[in-house]
């Protein structure tokens, strides 16, 4: 990757990192290396110093070696005695290593020239002393003392040089002093330099940390759990680097999630929706059944069929209340329900279960026993009662033993009632009636075979407790249990009256002989549709319309039909001129025609009797006095 | 009133299955109404309504195309404000809200199938009679005379 070209926040965390570690690197390596040139630069400027101080001393030695020499032969040559002689000479054997060492330490040329005038003149000192040391005391004073003179002269410029020699000295001493202390001040300078490089280096690493890698991962960190907890996600940092492909992966993850809630709600939806159509689909051919069931019953009533529409009714019923059931486990799952509550009479009530669940008992060979309520009433949804119980009663039954019995009695407690379903079937261990009320628990039902969702006792228990009630159980195993509805008690409401059935004969669709006409000359599409529906209860009539009066003058004259209905108000023609073409045209004089019209003054209707129509019908149309038209005209 | 002004009553039966229709009739004309016109094509509702001009509108709401609630809304609009003319909704949706937005939309009753063919016809007839009432009062009361289109067009 052309780390170049790329944004910082691009760089891939390996890159990052590396960065983050090796600018600090580098400032420490620089810092280090700085320092060792300064240390280096100090050490030798006081290495100079301290060499000049030594070159110094030596020069100070030189001086002193000769001074002694000179002195020790002159005291040899004023007394004639050997021993001066024998420390002017050690002096004398010093001197060379010393001017060796001076020959060495001084590299100014200056100096280095004077040092050579120096080593000359001590040569031609020496040299004199020799002489003095061999041949002075053979030596006729005045000689002596030229001589003396001479090597006066020589130690007063050995002398000079030397001063000269060690004043140079003294100021290359003053000039490397002032090197190494600027050396000194260069490198505390340079401590400082790199102190404040070294912290701005670590802000640029921790800038570089915190928005290359630690905000990044801390969004993403958040986002995370955001997303675990179902939150919307929070703008991540546009980068391309794994971070960044992190965070492009946790906001897809989220679209996904959220794609797949979206799904599951609307899956959820459909079902209920499916719940509700087929609930629907079930209910209308239902409608159907249980409807003509309740004619025929009222037909049948005293004949022995009767009973068999009874089962239909009954049968028809009970998949009714299959079908609530059904959409009882989806609106609860919905959290959806709606009770009507109202004073319910327990009597007919419970005389009604007792018919219900009775063939289901006779079958298990267990008997139904239902004690006398009176008139006590409760407070309920009547059909959610009506489902509890008869929950309750089927359990009573299914988990009963053959020849056990079922007790179904009500008695009022106060302002309580109490409904109590009492079996002596199998018990429930009670370590198992915590259970009972959970959904799909079924407790030991599988083993025996009983058949059930396990749905019932807890859409029961949900019931209760939205119509103010509760439902006790009390069981003993092997000796039976008795499940108790309490409810609030209330005023028994009054019945409604059963309403005389009217038996009037109504024209049933016989099959009569096929293709009548008619033909309806009518503008107003309304009314067309209107006829369109009356005829077609009367298959057998077949409906031609016309427009206009000269439409339906033309098909009169082409089909002739066996009825002719007029409508007087027609766009082309007044009404009385349409009568007065039918009258005056041989073909249509005897066609059977009837008026139809809006205009029911008597005046017009006994006018228009009289020009031979069939049946004058004022809107809106009296449907029997059509049919009884019709009817007439049949053959 | 006697029982004959409400058994000549006009009623309109509107579902899209015919056994509901034929179930309604024969009940209808087992109690005696004669006036009784009957379509499975809800988009006829309103041409129908116009010409037979019914006391009575007995109406389903899932229909094909054009359902109950179109209906009702379209016979709102085609009903004088101040005119008493009651639709009773037949419906196998059980639902409250298909209740509270049929009554909402003008439905006067509302009865959920399968119904009970002796409450069924305890609602129609006291639907009527109150039907029978208003024009007894429109007589009375003639000053507010009936919209145009109660007596069809043609």
């Amino acid at each position: 990757m052309n780390l170049a070209r790329t944004r910082w926040q691009d760089w891939s965390v390996g890159w990052k990192g590396a960065a983050v570690v090796a600018l600090p690197l580098m400032l420490l390596l620089a810092a280090l290396y700085s320092n060792y040139t300064l240390q280096r630069d100090i050490s030798r400027a006081d290495d100079d110093v301290q060499r000049t101080l030594t070159t110094r001393a030596n020069i100070q030695a030189l001086h002193t070696l000769i001074a002694e020499a000179a002195s020790g032969v002159r005291g040899y040559l004023l007394t004639g005695r050997e021993e001066f002689l024998s420390p002017s000479w050690n002096a004398e054997q010093r001197i060379p290593p010393t001017l060796s060492t001076l020959q060495q330490a001084i590299q100014d040329p200056l100096q280095a020239s004077r040092l050579e005038n120096a080593a000359q003149l001590v040569a031609t000192k020496r040299a004199s002393l020799d002489t003095l040391r061999r041949e002075g005391a053979q030596l006729a004073p005045e000689a002596l003392q030229t001589h003396l003179r001479a090597s006066k002269q020589v130690l007063d410029d050995l002398r000079t040089q030397i001063t000269q020699l060690a004043d140079g000295e003294a100021q290359l001493l003053t000039e490397r002093i002032a090197t190494a202390a600027v050396a000194r001040r260069r490198e505390s300078i340079a401590n400082v330099v790199m102190a404040i490089v070294g912290l701005a280096g670590a802000a640029v690493a921790l800038w570089m940390l915190s928005s290359g890698i630690i905000r990044p991962l801390q969004t993403a960190a958040t986002n995370a759990e955001r997303l675990a907890s179902g939150l919307p996600l929070m703008p991540p940092p546009v980068a391309r680097d794994e971070i960044g492909q992190l965070a492009e992966r946790l906001h897809r993850a989220s679209l996904l999630l959220a794609e797949r809630a979206e799904q599951a709600r609307s899956a959820s939806r459909a079902k209920t929706e499916f719940l509700s159509r087929t609930s629907h689909e079930l209910r209308t051919p239902l409608n159907v059944i249980l409807g003509f069931a309740q004619l025929l019953e009222s037909d049948l009533r005293g004949m022995p069929a009767a009973t068999s529409v009874e089962q239909v009714i009954g049968a028809g019923r009970h998949l009714l209340s299959l079908i609530d059931e059904m959409l009882d486990i989806a609106r609860i799952e919905s959290g959806e329900i709606t009770l009507h509550p109202q004073s319910v009479t327990l009597a007919p009530l419970l005389q009604e279960l007792q018919a219900l669940t009775t063939p289901l008992a006779t079958q298990k060979g267990v008997q139904l026993e239902l004690v006398d309520t009176g008139t006590v009433a409760v407070e309920a949804d009547q059909q959610r009662l009506r489902q509890v119980l008869l929950n309750l009663l089927t359990n009573a039954i299914k988990f009963n033993k053959p020849g056990g019995s079922v007790r179904l009695s009500a008695e009022r407690d106060d302002a309580r009632v109490r409904i109590a379903v009492a079996d002596t079937g199998i018990g429930i261990a009670p370590e198992q009636i915590e259970r009972l009320f959970s959904p799909f628990e079924r407790l030991d039902a599988e083993r025996r075979g009983v058949e059930g969702t396990g749905l019932g006792l807890a859409i029961s228990h949900q019931l209760m407790k939205r119509m103010h009630g509760s439902i006790e159980v009390r069981s003993e195993p092997g000796r039976g249990s008795v499940f108790t509805l309490v409810l609030d008690s209330a005023e028994p409401a009054a019945t409604a009256g059963d309403v005389a059935q009217s038996s009037q004969s109504h024209p049933s669709a016989v099959v009569r002989q096929p293709s009548r006409t008619v033909l309806y000359v009518e503008d107003n599409l309304p009314n067309i549709a209107l006829m369109q529906a009356v005829l077609s209860r009367r298959p057998h009539w077949q409906l031609s319309i016309a427009r206009t009066a000269g439409e339906g003058l033309d098909q009169m004259r082409a089909t002739r039909p066996d009825l002719l209905l007029l409508d007087l108000h027609l766009p082309d023609m007044a009404g009385e001129a349409v009568l007065k073409a039918l009258q005056e045209d041989p073909m249509l004089r005897d066609l059977p025609f009837a008026i139809l019209s809006a205009d029911a003054l008597p005046a017009t209707v006994e006018r228009l009797r009289a020009s031979g129509a069939a049946d004058y019908l004022t809107k809106p149309l009296e449907l029997p006095r059509l049919f009884a038209l019709l009817d007439r005209y049949e053959s | 009133m006697n029982d004959n002004d409400i058994l000549a009553s006009r009623i309109l039966i509107v579902d899209d299955q015919p056994g509901n229709l034929r179930l309604l009739e024969d009940l209808l004309g087992r109690e005696g109404f004669g006036n009784v016109l009957s379509t499975t094509d809800s988009a006829q509702v309103i041409d129908l309504y116009t010409a037979f001009d019914p006391d009575l509108v007995l109406l389903d709401l899932l229909m094909p195309e054009l359902d109950g609630f179109a209906v009702l809304e379209r016979l709102a609009r085609c009903r004088g404000t101040d005119d008493f003319r009651p639709v009773l909704v037949l419906t196998a949706d059980a639902t409250r809200d298909a209740k509270r937005r049929a009554l909402s939309l003008g439905a006067k009753d509302f009865l959920t199938k399968p119904f009970d063919t002796v409450e069924a016809m305890l609602r129609i007839w006291n639907l009527l009679e109150t039907r029978q009432l208003y024009k007894r009062l429109r007589q009375v009361v003639p000053d507010a005379a009936p919209p145009a289109h109660w007596r069809g067009g043609g």
